[in-house]
């Protein structure tokens, strides 16, 4: 087809209500674009992308045999889908479509000048139209879904989405950097203090303390939904295991992922311990927060799950080349495995879901609030872990210079969140609230503890937190005290600790004496995250955690097709919102594969491959790794994976023998645009 | 001031002891244009956690409580604060410890600077900068100083006079070209 004289173009203009009408004279605009050679009609609309714009649409590409369109209207990144979906439903191929953007470019950012607003768009539509008779009809290319999913990240986040997935009978690979699944939440096991009675009498029946702010128990709520998931045959979990390389794009991403060795038969070990228990070696327990001691071969604490040793490297005599066999003597089974090695696994899946949650930050590294430097400044954590009745030190809360029960107890709040010289500054929002949980749990063992809390404003939002803060004062009798201690200091002797602080509602210096001081640390990304991210090709937030698409309207995708985020992965939460979020990654994950195959958008470039001469400059410069080297028999020739290409364009100014094209942007239709711009009236 | 009269009665000791509230007439809005001019930009960063005063040496000595300083600028509370920023060290203690990033010896410095343009320097300051033009330093020399000096077989002086003097030369070349002199209004010569 000749398309620039045979084009018939037809032009639709949007007034936006007065979002675009109140700037830019549409009605001048409409009949301005009437007088352009080769359009057959224009016609305005208040609403284009409504019900009753569209179909006016359709019935006017109909009626009028137009071979072409051209909308002008707002961003294409909100409206370029529906209006392609449109003209194919009228009949016309989707790439027949140009969309000039008369709002954004013009009458919100000339919203003083409506005469030149009016003019640009006339502009605008003039290029529009003169592009619209050089497209061509292109099909988007069929891209088959793989119906299995990979969630990184084996927390309360990626485990429920897993399990959601599953259950709608999708294979999901659940990969976990740790021995053991349940993440943070399944070290805050502060319920066992009731359930194997705690010293020091409860003083309600109903004493529970998991997560706030039912205080329902974090371990008796987990536990059930990771056995779940560790019996679920639709479910691969990879544990000690760490993805290395992900390549490929939405529907089919081909994945590498590094699994550590257990040196440990997953399939024999029944969790007995006896092999620990012979284990000459000493260590202190990381999962523990170095509270406790372990073995070389051992169980990261109690209630892991699944309950299987594992052999730290480093650690055991046997794997440092040294003579020992202790554990697998001991061993029923003969589970430990000193063969065990490292191993490369390949997946092939449709769809990703990153919840690889969070940290708590360490404040050593800004070595402020004393901790680590001196022993009774603990963080919120490590509390979590005393609080376990399974846990280090049995359910009891100690001092860790002398192991005795403190009797005055201050927490800090805000340590490394709100902090602009740590972070972005962001706000946490949980540690208001695991601060008065902890608080309560204490008050129930211990009811004659002295607590005081240090905070710069409580945040306590959500339903049932506000009166779980009342709770905290009134019937705890915890005190709240205004203000960000500024230095703590030690007393040599006693091991106490001194808070200075402004008690900034008095205008008063205080100097108050505490056995055990509190951090209430921020939640950070976990270790990995950026890497992953880049890996990725995700964005981050400047607080490092990973961007979602839309703050409001896409919570858990991301910028990548296919690639969905939930959980602490995405920024600060708790339990109920990490989970509902979980569920919802899981839900368009499904809705996504569910189709089996996607039309990709013919966005693509191409290569004309007599003109290629293989220098693969391309392969270097694209960003999304579309480009490959294909043998042909002229020789190296490159190759664009069309479901890769997002269009950027970036390989096509880059080729020396000018042999890639971008199908959106050929040198014909930008120069017809330039053209149109250049011409006098 | 335009606060409401009290309408009930109060025993005549009361009335001396009444705390005046702070009425909207006492709140200048525009003052922070004139601190933001000064170099004390970031004084809406702060969230009023306290930290700055738990640090500052001064705080603790005096009623002068550097994040109530800050809370009244933010008001705009200009009477009361101009009285305010000699009591600082310029430690800047307080900006190491801000988590918000704020600088608040920085907003004292340019409180200074409003305070000497529009109420002129006090006394002290002039007595300073007179000292710091003539003698070279801001603290005059005792005559019994010089003597115990002598006495104990130092130098009748602590430092070299030669040097001292071009070095005065070269303050006061400054002083004149910032128009510090004018500012303070002390006399320099020609
Ligand atoms: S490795 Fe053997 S001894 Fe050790 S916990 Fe497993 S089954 Fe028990
Ligand atoms: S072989 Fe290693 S893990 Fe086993 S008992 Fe000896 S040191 Fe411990
Ligand atoms: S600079 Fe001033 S306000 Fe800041 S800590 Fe030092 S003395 Fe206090
Ligand atoms: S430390 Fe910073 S944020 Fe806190 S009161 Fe002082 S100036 Fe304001």
């Amino acid at each position: 087809m000749n398309s620039q004289t045979d084009a018939k173009v037809g032009v639709f203009i949007c007034k936006c209500g007065a979002n675009i009408n109140s700037v830019v004279d549409c009605e001048n605009v409409r009949g301005y674009a009437s007088q352009l050679p080769g359009v057959t009609f224009s016609i305005c609309n208040d609403y284009l992308c409504s019900p009753d714009g569209l179909s006016q649409m359709r019935e006017e590409i109909r009626k009028s045999g137009v071979t072409s369109v051209v909308v002008a209207a707002c961003t294409p990144r909100i409206c370029e889908k529906i209006f392609r979906d449109n003209i194919e439903k009228a009949g016309l191929n989707r790439n027949m479509l140009h969309i000039t953007n008369i709002r954004e470019q013009c009458s919100w950012v000339h919203a003083n000048e409506p005469f030149k607003a009016t003019e640009k768009a006339k502009n605008l539509v003039k290029m529009g139209v003169s592009r619209a008779k050089t497209l061509v009809p292109a099909e988007g290319v069929d891209v088959e879904l793989k119906q299995e999913v990979l969630v990184i990240g084996g927390g309360v986040a990626g485990v429920e989405a897993a399990y959601k997935l599953a259950e709608l009978g999708f294979k999901v690979h659940l990969v976990e950097r740790k021995p053991m699944l349940g993440g943070n939440m399944a070290a805050m096991f502060t319920c066992l203090l009731w359930c194997h009675e705690a010293p020091g009498k409860p003083q309600s029946l109903n004493f529970r303390f998991g997560t706030f702010p039912a205080c329902d128990c974090s371990g008796c709520t987990i536990m059930p939904k990771l056995n779940d998931v560790i019996t679920h045959p639709n479910i691969n979990i990879l544990l000690l295991s760490e993805v290395k390389e992900i390549v490929g794009h939405v529907g089919n991403f081909r994945v590498k992922v590094l699994k550590k060795p257990r040196y440990v038969d997953e399939k024999k070990c029944v969790g007995c311990g006896n092999c620990a228990v012979v284990c000459p070696v000493v260590k202190k327990n990381e999962y523990d927060y170095g509270l406790s001691e372990r073995k070389a071969i051992f169980m990261p604490y109690q209630q892991a799950l699944p309950r299987k040793y594992v052999i730290d490297k480093e650690a055991c005599l046997r794997l440092k080349g040294q003579e020992c066999s202790a554990c697998l003597e001991a061993c029923e089974f003969e589970a430990p495995n000193f063969e065990d090695h490292e191993q490369e696994i390949d997946l092939e899946v449709g769809a990703i879901i990153v919840a690889t949650g969070f940290e708590p930050y360490k404040p050593r590294i800004h070595g402020y609030l004393g901790y680590q430097e001196y022993d009774n400044v603990i963080t919120i954590m490590e509390l979590e872990r005393m609080l376990d009745k399974a846990g280090p030190t049995g359910g009891i809360v100690v001092r860790p210079s002398d192991r005795k029960i403190p009797k005055k107890i201050a927490f800090i709040q805000c340590v490394g969140s709100r902090n602009r010289k740590i972070n972005a500054g962001y706000c946490s929002k949980v540690c208001c609230m695991y601060t008065m949980k902890n608080a309560q749990a204490i008050k129930e063992v211990h009811p004659e503890t002295d607590i005081t809390v240090y905070y710069i404003d409580i945040r306590a939002v959500g339903k049932g937190v506000e009166e779980f803060f009342h709770r905290t004062r009134e019937d705890y009798g915890v005190e709240y005290t205004r203000g960000r201690p500024a230095r703590i200091i030690e007393d040599k002797e006693t091991k106490n600790l001194i808070v200075r602080a402004e008690e900034t509602l008095l205008n008063k210096i205080t100097e108050r004496m505490y056995d055990l001081v509190v951090l209430s640390v921020s939640l950070v990304p976990s270790e990995g995250t950026q890497e992953l991210a880049s890996m990725l090709r995700l964005r981050t937030s400047p607080d490092g955690f990973i961007q979602e698409a839309h703050t409001r309207m896409k919570p858990v995708e991301t910028s990548m097709e296919g690639i969905f985020v939930c959980g602490c992965a995405q920024g600060p939460k708790d339990v109920p919102e990490s989970l509902a979020q979980a569920r919802a990654a899981a839900l368009e994950v499904a809705v996504l594969l569910s189709k089996k195959v996607a039309k990709a958008e013919s966005l693509n470039a191409f290569i004309e491959t007599e003109k290629c001469i293989g220098c693969g400059l391309c392969i270097d410069i694209c960003p999304y790794g579309a480009p490959t080297p294909v043998m042909t028999e002229s020789g190296m020739k490159m190759k664009i994976t069309e479901a890769l290409c997002k269009g950027c364009g970036t390989c096509v100014v880059s080729c020396p023998a000018k042999a890639i094209h971008a199908r959106q942007f050929t040198d014909d239709q930008i120069f017809s645009e330039i053209k149109a711009a250049l011409e006098a009236e | 001031m335009g606060h409401a009269k009290k309408e009930f009665i109060i025993s005549e000791k009361e009335r001396l002891l009444e705390e005046v509230p702070i009425v909207d007439e006492e709140c200048d809005r525009d003052f922070i244009k004139a601190i933001i001019e000064m170099g004390g930009g970031d004084v809406q960063v702060c969230l009023q956690c306290g930290n700055c005063t738990g640090v500052c040496p001064v705080s603790l000595k005096t009623e002068n409580k550097i994040r109530n300083i800050i809370k009244m600028c933010q008001m705009g509370l200009k009477e009361k604060v101009l009285s305010t920023p000699w009591v600082c060290a310029t430690c800047h203690r307080c900006y190491e410890h801000c988590p918000a990033g704020m600088n608040p010896a920085e907003l004292i410095v340019a409180l200074r600077h409003i305070v000497v343009r529009e109420l002129g320097p006090p006394p002290f300051v002039v007595s300073i900068s007179n000292n710091v033009a003539n003698l070279g330093q801001a603290i005059e020399i005792s005559d019994k100083i010089l003597d115990l000096r002598k006495k104990i077989g130092l130098n009748e002086k602590p430092f070299d006079e030669r040097y001292r003097s071009k070095a005065i030369m070269d303050i006061r070349t400054i002083m004149r070209a910032t128009g510090y002199d004018k500012l303070i209004g002390i006399d320099l010569g020609d």
